[in-house]
């Protein structure tokens, strides 16, 4: 008897939009609610669902362009065409290759002018190294290894994470339930002061904190399997974290206070690779690191 | 009704609804492919809030048909709420896909914030986030920098 009935409503919840919109019809269906009291927990259900609705990917574009804005207040960035031309390829090679390979505005990457080693990945897509990292680095899969482990943060929306709840619940809040045309000068104003919150939020987080190192290791873990999807040697991320340990031992904060401790990495990155030994790399791949490296 | 005729029905009803489905871009700008792989040639680009009906999915990759032409275009790129009709049954909705952005794109954080926050914040360097989202890698070219370093593109995006 079950079974009919369910047969039966399967036309009418395959149109069903959300989890409670399903547990309604089942429930007209089975005669255990009216079809008034469908509509009344229906629209009830929608209201919550636009209380805690997600952060949408054009506001963590949006987001991401300020993290952005606010890292480049502090640091210049590294303008040497070559360069640009050559993270961005990696960096889309990399992306394409991820579980995520379309944002809302696309993968861009940038360096920054600074001797300091780091990487960070802003929501949304755009992602900064530093000279000092790119010096670093001694071949194509290590670097491919840098952009590899800040996408995987792009993807997971690990930056959105630092954003308060509170903060988030505010500007929802703040917009009401109602589709206004328009702001009106306090809700914009209101609206202007949370968003300066949620980049401060990300950024405090990106350059001061740190993700955390559940983030770190997942990061880590998604690098490992875009390199080898798009044909890098992952191994050669355990050696870019060899040289980053190394590093550690002559310079302090920056990548290092806001990272895991290398050793931890390490260990746990080996447990993720499959391949023993390296995989060969083609010498094209080795001529144009090389060419373009002599001139960091 | 007898249990083979519910598995019956069950297995084969995912595949009546998914045609004629509507999807809606999410992203900016993507490209409907000829193949679902990112090399592949392009069949058609869409914007942001295009409509595209859903004929067929594998994997990662959606098989739409827009304005008469289909082709393949990466689930990255698009949002419904009704996108996946495991989320329905299981009830555990996937990330990329559980609400619809479109519809609430107007609200939120949207340029009008944005611009609100330059004015009050001229020291935040706009100009060069900007200038590093003009940075384009052209398809003919990432195909050429894959191919010569021996790297590649995995098949169906995974």
């Amino acid at each position: 008897m079950k079974a009919r009935m369910l047969v039966l409503l399967l036309p009418f919840l395959v149109g069903c939009a959300t989890a409670t919109e399903v547990a309604t019809t089942v429930g007209v269906g089975t005669g255990m609610i009216t079809s008034e009291q469908k509509q009344a927990i229906d629209r009830t259900a929608v209201k919550a669902e636009k209380a805690a609705r997600p952060i949408t990917e054009r506001e963590e574009y949006y987001i991401g362009r300020g993290v952005a804005a606010r890292i480049l207040s502090r640091h210049e960035l590294y303008n040497h065409p070559e360069t640009i031309w050559y993270v961005n390829h990696i960096g889309n090679t990399l992306a394409i290759n991820s579980s995520r390979p379309c944002t809302y505005n696309g993968y861009h990457f940038a360096v920054l002018d600074t001797d300091e080693i780091n990487a960070f990945a802003c929501p949304g897509g755009i992602i900064f190294i530093t000279r000092g990292m790119l010096k670093l680095v001694h071949n194509e899969d290590e670097l491919a290894g840098v952009l590899a482990h800040e996408i995987g943060h792009v993807t997971q929306k690990h930056g959105l994470k630092a954003i308060s709840k509170a903060r988030w619940t505010e500007v929802v809040t703040t917009l009401g339930t109602e589709a206004a045309r328009a702001y009106t000068g306090a809700q914009l104003d209101s609206l202007v002061s949370l968003f300066e919150g949620t980049i401060d939020d990300v950024f405090q987080t990106l350059v001061v904190r740190g993700y955390g190192r559940t983030d770190e290791y997942e990061a880590d873990k998604l690098a490992i399997a875009s390199l080898g999807a798009s044909g890098y040697d992952p191994v050669q991320f355990q050696h870019l974290l060899g040289a980053l340990g190394a590093a550690q031992s002559r310079e302090s904060g920056g990548i290092f206070s806001t990272h895991p401790n290398i050793t931890d990495r390490i260990t746990r990155v080996k447990k993720g690779l499959k391949v023993a030994e390296g995989l060969p790399t083609s010498p094209d791949r080795i001529a144009r690191f090389r060419k373009i490296a002599s001139s960091w | 009704m007898r249990r083979p005729t519910l598995i019956f029905i069950l297995l084969f009803l995912p595949v009546v609804a998914l045609a004629g489905k509507m999807v809606k871009v999410k992203v900016q700008k993507s490209t409907i492919f000829q193949e679902p792989n990112f090399l592949s040639n392009t069949v058609a680009s869409v914007e942001y809030g295009d409509q595209l009906e859903m004929l067929d999915e594998r994997r990662d990759w959606i098989h739409v048909r827009f304005e008469g032409r289909s082709g393949w275009i990466h689930k990255s790129s698009l949002t419904s709420a009704k996108f996946n009709l495991g989320t329905i049954f299981v009830g555990t909705p996937s990330p990329s896909a559980s609400h619809d952005e479109v519809a609430i794109a107007g609200k939120g954080f949207t340029p009008e914030v944005e611009d609100g926050y330059k004015q009050s914040h001229p020291e935040m360097n706009y100009a060069m986030v900007d200038e590093i989202e003009s940075y384009r890698v052209e398809d003919d070219s990432l195909r050429d920098f894959i191919k010569r370093g021996g790297l590649r593109i995995a098949e169906a995006g995974r």
